[in-house]
């Protein structure tokens, strides 16, 4: 990438040009375009930046690694009903690894696991939720590890979980389905999804509670025997 | 290899859906909006057969009524009045409308998307996306690679641990929670010890050094190209006429912009009005339903031309 650095600056430039576009034009669905180009707009800074990072090839195989882990291991929780399980491991992964690397996995376990579910109109909204979820439960706890204990990462891990990701998501619906703003409709749509999020976060919770610690120090021992992403951050 | 549209070069792929995508949300017509409709379920049951006309009935035409049904009870703008809600909200023909709209939008959207599944597989994704970001695409592809095969590990893993008297069957939920955490321990002790060696061995073979070029098995044909130059055609006729095609559903339905000349029909009954559809406008119509059937025109040409060498 020879141009990266600029076409980033560009990429960030355009992004408040797109939202004034947006509020300016009268096209049909011109929230949810407006929407879906800031957010591929950001991620292309992101793509550019994992460019120019030149990673050496164990990190790269290990990134991939634990995208992979974060979308299989649903597979581990199919005798617990209606849990979801890659947001949690997300946040744990991203505690361990920091919040630049933490992101990455989560936008692009997002994107893998839809070229499993099936692709749509919501894969630029859940790769950035999941990788803002991700990110934001990084800056928390990353590297805080000596002092810190599991229940604090859990909690905050849950309420982010709840309303980071849940609203997002829900806003995609929002702005896929409503005609034409009326806040009463948007409401109803929200909350409808309230139950569902509310199960998500406290899935997500438990998860993090149970298994947390546990997880954190398998990840944080292959990171520090091998000197990936700086070393856990210790 | 497969024939028709599947056999394309995937830039044409890729760039098809785009500009179906695209254009499907922006026009309101009701013209585009049924050429959307058709065109994506019939090659959605050209690519699925039986499977997608079920797809349809039991999922699709619900979401359809119940989208219209929501726009309906929540939107009260217009002026025909069909009938008064219990909570005393006026339920108007053009708040029907306007929902029956999003909803044929949405169902064309979806539709289009269930047929970009059949036809953009990962590999054809990974080489545009590997051109242009050619790390995330390794990632990508490492992790797509690596999901079936940790599955295969996690039934590995839960087997062992049935063995020896951990079943993920038995137990309360937080004793279930954490034995799958136990299984999924072990699967990240296990995957990042070999990734490391993977990417040992991806060292030794020389990943990294300059002058790396990535192999695609799919090369650009002259049909590619042309088909490639008739999208871009297709789309900057529908770009320009999109205006012309512009339709309002609040507060009263008009059908076409203004026009100077040419017959307006007046439907008084339902306050509708329907301007005549300016040349432009029909020009660009017949471009995205040219742009629309594209696929399967591509796919019906193979299965004669098969036919006709039989």
């Amino acid at each position: 990438m020879r141009y990266g650095k600029v076409i980033s600056i560009i990429c960030i430039a355009l992004i408040p040009v797109v939202i004034v576009a947006g509020f300016f034009t009268k096209w049909e669905r011109q929230y949810y375009y407006t929407a879906a180009a800031v957010l591929l707009l950001s991620l292309i800074p992101f793509l550019i930046s994992l460019e120019r990072r030149r990673l050496k090839a164990r990190e790269l195989v290990t990134l991939a690694s634990l995208t992979a882990i974060a979308v299989a291991s649903r597979a581990a929780f199919y005798a617990v009903p209606q849990v979801k399980p890659m947001c949690a491991l997300l946040i744990i992964i991203a505690v361990s690894i920091g919040p630049q690397f933490g992101f990455t996995v989560g936008a692009l376990a997002a994107l893998v696991s839809n070229f499993i579910f099936g692709q749509g109109a919501w894969t630029p909204f859940q790769m950035f939720a999941a990788g803002l979820t991700a990110a934001i439960c990084a800056v928390c706890f990353y590297g805080k590890r000596r002092n810190g204990r599991i229940l604090p990462v859990a909690i905050v891990g849950g309420l982010v979980t709840f309303a980071v990701y849940g609203f997002i998501v829900d806003t995609c619906a929002v702005l896929m389905m409503a005609e034409s703003f009326t806040l009463s409709g948007m409401l109803s749509v929200y909350a409808s999804g309230i139950p569902f999020n509310l199960i998500h976060g406290g899935t997500s919770f438990l998860i993090i509670l149970l298994l947390g610690s546990v997880m954190r120090d398998t990840i944080e021992r292959v990171i520090i025997k091998y000197d990936l992403f700086g070393g856990a951050g210790i | 290899m497969k024939s028709g549209f599947r056999g394309c070069h995937p830039a044409v792929n890729i760039s098809f859906f785009i500009s179906v995508l695209v254009f499907g949300m922006l026009l309101r017509h009701p013209v585009t909006l049924v050429i959307a409709v058709f065109a994506s379920l019939a090659y959605y049951i050209r690519l699925s057969g039986r499977y997608a006309a079920r797809t349809f009935f039991r999922f699709l035409l619900p979401m359809l009524i119940i989208v219209t049904a929501l726009n309906l009870l929540t939107n009260h703008y217009g002026v025909t009045e069909l009938f008064i809600l219990p909570s005393g909200n006026r339920a108007t023909l053009e708040s029907a409308a306007a929902g029956l709209v999003t909803g044929i939008m949405m169902v064309s959207t979806i539709l289009w998307f269930f047929c970009w599944n059949e036809v953009v597989t990962e590999d054809k994704f990974m080489s545009v996306f590997g051109r242009i970001f050619p790390v995330p695409a390794l990632i990508i592809m490492m992790a797509l690679r690596f999901v079936p095969l940790y599955r295969r590990r996690l039934h590995e893993i839960s087997d062992a641990q049935t063995g020896i008297g951990r079943s993920r069957r038995t137990g309360n939920i937080f004793e279930r929670i954490r034995r799958a955490g136990s299984i999924i321990q072990i699967l990240i002790n296990w995957s990042l010890e070999s990734a490391v060696e993977t990417s040992d061995s991806m060292r030794s073979r020389g990943y990294g050094l300059r002058g790396r070029t990535g192999y695609s098995r799919y090369r650009m044909t002259g049909f590619d190209a042309a088909a490639l130059i008739f999208i871009a055609a297709a789309d900057i006729m529908i770009a320009l006429g999109v205006s012309a095609l512009g339709c309002l559903y609040n507060p009263r339905i008009i059908i076409n912009p203004d026009v100077s000349s040419g017959t307006v029909y007046l439907i008084s009954g339902v306050n509708a009005t329907v301007n005549p559809l300016s040349a432009l406008g029909a020009a660009a119509a017949a471009a995205y339903a040219v742009l629309c059937f594209m696929p399967l025109i591509m796919d019906l040409k193979e299965g004669v031309k098969w036919r006709s060498l039989k």
